[in-house]
């Protein structure tokens, strides 16, 4: 069920007031039988390879808890083994299949691995990394193993966070089951809020930028370096409101009903280096990254050359994760890149703002570093966005010719109109968070008029029919 | 701990219904707002789909996507046939919104001939039902569009309870059209109905592996109507394949089909697929893969004239 549909409105007008309805004991099971619904409106059959994952996670993690020493290391393997055998299976499979294929055919050898015709599970890398959180941290002594086998469920399965996160720790999520949440109406306001908030993001920007960038990104070869260039720019503010205003609406639905979510996103693009920005965007994965590959790596309490490698090895796989293509590879181990450059070359970078004494002039020294560091980001989303490696180089080399004219079209005027309003609200929250303005405004005719100005923008130049969310993919 | 706050129920109802008072009147503001712009334009897109659906009383009907509106010379067609000819093609329309436009037409008159340029129009294509946007405009106007229109969802009635959703996306367009803030790339002011295209496109002929796809029941039933409609009431209909930059291996389904269908009800199939006056290395004829630009298309209608002609005699 997208959350930009007719379906998902009626599906939440019923479901929300259902919850608080019921006495609390029932609450999960309703939670659970709604986070099915939800699932199942994508492709019914796949809640099985969900099911699958969730039997054993769950039986893993009783077991875990129950033994010591080797067993309990078997155990967390076995699952480790097949969250990832499935993800192998269902995401990776044609990926790996289609390149020794290639391999083959390059040295004439005439054999073929067969394709698997099937689709990826909606959100499949999402829910499959909860899952491993949850039997990582019952090995190491930080969760207990649940016994009812309906709240595990609903861990994996709560339908706001099901298909594309936030990616949650058992920690914070599982016990909230647990708790009683009694409706409290400015909750329900700030939930809403959200949620209008989110939709304003998907479907007034996101949805909007993305007609742009899909007509010029698949047909690279008849569009111009201008173009271009403004297709990957709006491509990097697509993905972000396309990604940001998801969980906008997962949280704003999840806290109406008194659960808190981690955040996903803190204004990434005011991040002054790419390391900051790791450290916006998409937390929860780049948590998860950071507590379950980079730190049992060594992260940086090693050798130098081991930090460098430990760094990219983590980009790679973050690249992997998102999809099976070259191009996410590149994307990952570019962003890997930056980072060690950064650190490479953070004397050097020092030296030279000395000699200029370009950091002495605190505001435009962080423009620059805002700005670049954008720019950098950018880049390596051309490899993310292109439909294939070939494409991407190509983008590359024509961005940098500066031929030809812009390709002028009104998605340019309406997408300008809907990141103007965001990049307001952006600068509000990043340096004025004490500022009470607009949805937030202590006069609530401001706020009746913020919200109702929100919405008349929406019908009026929202893109209705955008389809699903980028991250649904993963 | 978190405390939940308490509000007087009475207080927070009033403050919904407020709320959703100022949404209504919002809505109906800016929906009469953008309906006063889309239909009192003079030139553009909106205005020749707008002008197709309520005013031409030409004698040939060239109906289609942009394939029609880019390839077919409206004045050529005229001046060689003696008739008056309007081109109702419309950029990024597919087969259900032509269905819709004739089906509108065909209820204030009868054309003589219509020429429908056919694009993959029985490929089963979910585009074809979200496409379907570009007429909300007449939803409520229109007796013929609604029932076309609901196949976009069950919910579309309801959305329409909206003044602005039927406009959604025109405010730009329109506004430029009338006041030129912004210089389009996109050319589309028309001579009756004709948009020609420039440029020439130099990439080499696509070559099409066999295409078998799944065949829309809805569509096909459409185009089975407008067929036994013309059959029925004497009115010429010449269903074109207009050229496009590519070779396929074999026919696509989808055309054999639509072929077949219109062999059998005794209608003329034009199939310019294949002509190799346009599909040749080196061609100066195409502004991109499925346009031809004017040059191409004052070859491809005198072509399709003589064709008309010849069927004619």
């Amino acid at each position: 069920m997208l959350f930009d549909s007719i379906s998902f409105i009626i599906f939440f007008i019923i479901v929300t007031p259902l919850y608080f309805l019921l006495p609390h004991k029932f609450r999960w099971f309703l939670l659970l039988a709604a986070s099915c619904v939800f699932y199942m409106a994508f492709v019914p059959v796949y809640i099985f390879i969900l099911g699958f994952t969730i039997v054993v996670d769950y039986i893993a993690g009783i077991l875990i808890e129950k033994e010591n020493g080797v067993k309990r290391k078997l155990f967390l393997s076995l699952s480790l083994v097949a969250n990832i055998g499935i993800l192998i299976v269902f995401k990776y499979y044609n990926f790996i299949s289609g390149n020794i294929n290639s391999f083959f055919f390059f040295l004439h050898i005439h054999a073929a691995t067969p394709y698997l015709n099937i689709l990826l599970p909606i959100g499949l890398s999402f829910h499959t990394f909860q899952a491993m959180s949850y039997t990582i941290e019952v090995y190491r002594g930080r969760q207990k193993a649940v016994r009812n086998f309906g709240i595990y469920s609903l861990y994996v399965m709560f339908y706001p966070q099901l298909v594309a996160g936030p990616i949650e720790r058992p920690q914070n999520l599982i016990h909230q089951f647990y708790e009683k949440h009694d409706f409290d109406y400015d909750r329900l306001v700030k939930g809403l809020r959200r949620i209008l908030w989110g939709f304003f993001k998907k479907i007034v920007i996101a949805d909007r930028l993305a007609l742009y960038v899909n007509a010029t990104y698949s047909y690279v070869d008849q569009h111009t370096s201008p173009t271009l260039l403004l297709a990957t720019i709006f491509f990097s503010l697509q993905i972000y409101c396309d990604f940001s205003g998801y969980v906008d609406i997962a949280l704003g639905a999840a806290e109406i009903m008194g659960f808190n979510l981690m955040e996903n996103f803190r204004r990434p693009y005011f991040s002054k280096s790419i390391s900051e920005f790791w450290s916006r965007w998409h937390i929860s994965l780049s948590t998860w990254f950071k507590d379950y590959l980079y730190i049992p790596l060594g992260g940086n309490k090693v050798s130098i050359p081991r930090w460098y490698f430990n760094l990219t090895i983590v980009f790679l796989i973050s690249g992997i994760w998102h999809g099976a293509n070259w191009t996410y590879v590149v994307w990952g181990l570019l962003n890997g890149f930056y980072l060690v450059f950064a650190i490479v070359f953070s004397k050097l970078k020092t030296r030279l703002n000395r000699i200029t004494g370009v950091s002495a002039v605190k505001p435009l020294y962080s423009f620059i570093q805002i700005i670049t560091t954008f720019f950098l980001i950018s880049f390596a989303f051309i490899f993310f966005r292109a439909n294939t490696i070939t494409d991407a180089f190509k983008i590359v080399k024509k961005i940098f010719s500066f031929k030809g004219k812009l390709f002028m079209h009104e998605d340019i005027i309406y997408g300008v109109i809907g990141l103007a309003i965001l990049f307001v609200s952006e600068i509000i929250a990043e340096y004025f968070p004490n500022k009470r303005l607009f949805f937030k405004s202590k006069n609530s005719f401001v706020r009746f008029f913020s919200y109702v100005f929100i919405i008349i923008l929406m019908l009026t130049i929202g893109v209705f029919d955008g389809g699903q969310f980028i991250y649904f993919k993963f | 701990m978190y405390k939940p706050t308490k509000k007087h129920p009475a207080k927070t109802l009033l403050k919904v219904l407020i709320f959703f008072i100022l949404i209504y009147v919002m809505d109906l503001a800016t929906g009469t707002g953008l309906r006063h712009l889309y239909f009192s334009g003079r030139v553009g897109r909106y205005f020749d789909l707008t002008y197709a659906i309520d005013s031409t009383k030409a004698d040939i009907i060239v109906i289609g996507s942009s394939r029609a509106k880019n390839d077919y010379v409206a004045q050529n067609i005229e001046d060689s046939l003696h008739l008056s000819c309007y081109n109702a093609g419309y950029e990024g329309s597919l087969f259900l919104h032509q269905y819709a436009v004739l089906k509108c037409i065909l209820r204030r008159y009868h054309p003589k001939i219509i020429i429908w340029d056919y694009w993959r129009g029985l490929e089963k294509n979910p585009e074809d039902y979200l496409e379907l946007s570009t007429l909300l405009p007449y939803y409520k106007s229109h007796e013929d569009v609604r029932p076309i229109i609901n196949l976009r969802g069950p919910y579309e009635r309801y959305k329409l309870i909206s003044k602005i959703y039927p406009y959604n996306s025109t405010v730009i367009y329109t506004l430029n059209k009338k006041i030129n803030f912004y210089k389009n790339t996109d050319k589309d002011d028309s001579h009756k109905g004709f948009t020609p295209l420039y440029g020439v496109w130099k990439d080499t002929v696509e070559l099409l592996d066999k295409i078998v796809t799944p065949i829309d029941s809805v569509t096909q039933a459409a185009y089975l109507s407008v067929i036994n409609f013309c059959n029925y009431n004497h009115i010429k209909l010449f269903v074109v394949i207009a050229p496009h930059y590519a070779l396929y291996k074999s026919t696509p389904n989808y055309d054999s089909i639509a072929r077949a269908l219109a062999i059998r009800n005794k209608v003329q199939f034009l199939d310019f697929s294949k002509d190799t006056t346009f599909i040749k290395p080196y061609n100066p004829y195409f502004s991109n893969r499925i346009h031809l630009n004017k040059k191409g298309a004052e070859v491809f209608t005198k072509k399709l004239i003589s064709n008309i002609k010849d069927t004619s005699s």
